[in-house]
């Protein structure tokens, strides 16, 4: 990375650079030009030469593309049949629905067989995005992470998952991502809830990622509250129960009629003292029976998502407010946004926040249709639709180069 | 000078600017025309155009381009406005429809130039600072490279492929991707 740093500290680049493109146009003419070019077409120019490769796979340069070329990131899925279905590929996509990158899981698992045994493809697998690493978790005792610049993935061991005696049990998990600012180390946390005799039991662990497949989960302290699970709280709040921000991840209550989060500290291992409070008062959500919640990062805000369901729990007519958590010392809250879902396209969910206009891009369920929403306006612009994504997201990495050692 | 464009009567009682290239020719233009370049607009108010503005860099062939481009986007800008303003993103954005197209029009023929000719324009239009101009030809520099494999792209820049063959081997398993 040394040359290409060198190459962007040229202020005077009057004088072309001796080798980029023959010394026919100066480097920052040349890192406009490419600013332009898709993805794919990027990858495809590393194979030109050394500064080709180093400029293009350059964080800062990759960074500024990023910005310019928003990508989203989903789980593949077959809606053809009766029921949806997972394809096991990972798939992203730009903002006209273009398809840039497609990861084919299913062969990655398969290979992944031989070292790990036999894996199965479930019907249910969450995604969760950490500074462009991916993780996703599959059946509810396995997760794998995926890094999408090199497609090199690990699954994660599941050793010691559970005691024996639980085993066959039903049980909930969680398997979450973050990533330590001061650290630059990324992490899993893993919940794990299983009932014995009749009694709710919590496991908790960490791992650190990239010790070359000597990971090993650290038991940590239980959550101060019962946090939702997933799969527990879909049916209700439908959307994510929990968001990582600048290393913390924080979780919904497993309680329906609050919105107080739970915090865990993924730089010291440990879970925050006391509950953040949700952006509203108890007595408004006890009042306003067809409420909702989801969290979100958004352009790395924590957001709350308040649903209110006019009619009844569908989600062809409630509103959205997204409350912003903008002081996080004293937990203050600020609803930027609050619009009204009155199309026929099922869940439609805040995908992030367009860097070059306070524009918010919405992502429906049913019709995968991506849209923008101007608040100054309140009119809503239809984008494209993604055909066969699920689990869309805005991608904050970098599909051109990875820092991230596997 | 070349003859003056149809759009400049308007600003023709302005300032003249006197632009001299690296031979030495002497181009007489606007000052609605030259302050589409930012480096020469900074000029004009440092007043240190007096005598004329050396441009070093740019021959007379590519220098007689440059402001055959500047007068006709310079008259869009003025038209809209009407004044000498420079022309920006807003203005641009009002010029009404049939202009815009005329000016497309002049713009794709404008790019009608082999390639040499376009990287000599790219060149000036980077040193003087035409944001427009630079649009333009890098946009479509970019269009070209669009659908290319890396050994035409070598090829078209006069590139020395210096990977070696390990190295390939890696970003062709990091980028298999790409090549689907």
């Amino acid at each position: 990375m040394a040359s290409s740093a060198q190459v962007r500290d040229t202020n005077t680049p009057r004088a072309p650079l001796a080798v980029p493109n023959g010394g026919l146009l100066p480097t920052d003419v040349l890192h406009d030009i490419l600013l332009r070019l898709p993805a794919d077409v990027l990858c495809r120019l590393h194979l030109v030469c050394r500064s080709w490769r180093s400029l293009t796979s350059d964080p800062i340069f990759a960074e500024a593309h990023l910005s310019r070329h928003p990508l989203v990131v989903g789980l593949g899925s077959d809606v053809t049949g009766p029921a949806r279905r997972r394809t096991g590929d990972i798939v992203f996509s730009d903002l006209s629905g273009n398809i840039v990158k497609r990861i084919y899981m299913r062969q990655a698992w398969e290979e992944a067989c031989v070292e790990h045994g036999p894996l199965c493809i479930c019907q249910r697998n969450d995604l969760s995005v950490e500074h462009g690493l991916l993780c996703i978790l599959r059946g509810k005792d396995e997760a794998c992470v995926v890094n999408p610049a090199t497609a090199a993935f690990t699954v994660l061991s599941t050793a010691g998952i559970l005691p024996t005696k639980y085993e066959n049990k039903s049980f909930l998990s969680t398997f979450v991502l973050g990533h330590v600012p001061s650290t630059g180390e990324y992490k899993v946390l893993r919940i794990i809830r299983h009932q014995y005799d009749k009694q709710d039991w919590e496991t908790c662990d960490v791992m650190t990622l990239g010790s070359n497949g000597r990971e090993k989960w650290r038991v940590r302290p239980r959550p101060r509250i019962q946090i939702a699970m997933d799969t527990l709280r879909k049916a209700f709040a439908k959307g994510a129960a929990y968001a990582v921000v600048n290393g913390v991840a924080y979780f919904l209550s497993s309680h329906i009629r609050s919105d107080a989060i739970a915090s865990f500290d993924f730089a010291t291992e440990k879970w925050r003292h006391g509950t953040l409070q949700g952006p509203l008062n108890s007595q408004l959500i006890n009042a306003n029976a067809n409420m909702s919640f989801s969290l979100a990062n958004l352009n790395g805000c924590l957001v709350t998502i308040c649903r209110r369901y006019i009619r009844g729990y569908t989600y062809d007519d409630c509103s959205m407010d997204l409350w912003f958590l903008t002081d996080v010392e004293n937990g203050l809250w600020t609803k930027r946004y609050s619009l009204r879902c009155r199309h026929a396209d099922g869940l439609v969910s805040p995908v992030g926040i367009l860097d070059d206009d306070e524009k918010i891009l919405l992502w429906a369920e049913r019709t995968g249709a991506l849209r923008t929403y101007d608040p100054r306006t309140s009119i809503a612009t239809d984008l494209s639709t993604l055909k066969g994504i699920d689990n869309v997201g805005l991608y904050q990495g970098s599909l051109l180069y990875s820092d991230i050692v596997d | 000078m070349a003859s003056a464009g149809s759009g400049d009567e308007k600003a023709a009682a302005a300032a003249m600017i006197t632009l001299i290239s690296s031979d030495n020719e002497k181009f007489e233009v606007t000052e609605a025309t030259a302050t589409l370049s930012q480096t020469i607009r900074h000029m004009i108010e440092d007043g240190c155009t007096d005598g004329g503005v050396p441009l070093p860099n740019v021959t007379s062939k590519i220098l007689a381009r440059v402001i055959e481009y500047c007068k006709k986007h310079a008259t869009a800008a003025a038209g809209e406005e009407g004044s000498s303003s420079s022309f920006s993103d807003a203005a641009f954005l009002e010029v009404d429809r049939a202009f815009l197209e005329e000016l497309e029009e002049f713009d794709d023929a404008f790019l009608e130039v082999d390639r040499a000719t376009l990287f000599d324009l790219i060149l000036a239009a980077n040193y003087l600072d035409i944001k427009g101009l630079l649009n333009l030809t890098c946009q479509k520099v970019a269009d070209s490279v669009k659908g290319k494999t890396p050994e035409q792209i070598r090829e078209m820049y006069n590139i020395v492929n210096d990977l070696t063959p390990e190295e390939e081997a890696e970003i062709r398993r990091e980028t298999q991707w790409a090549f689907e």
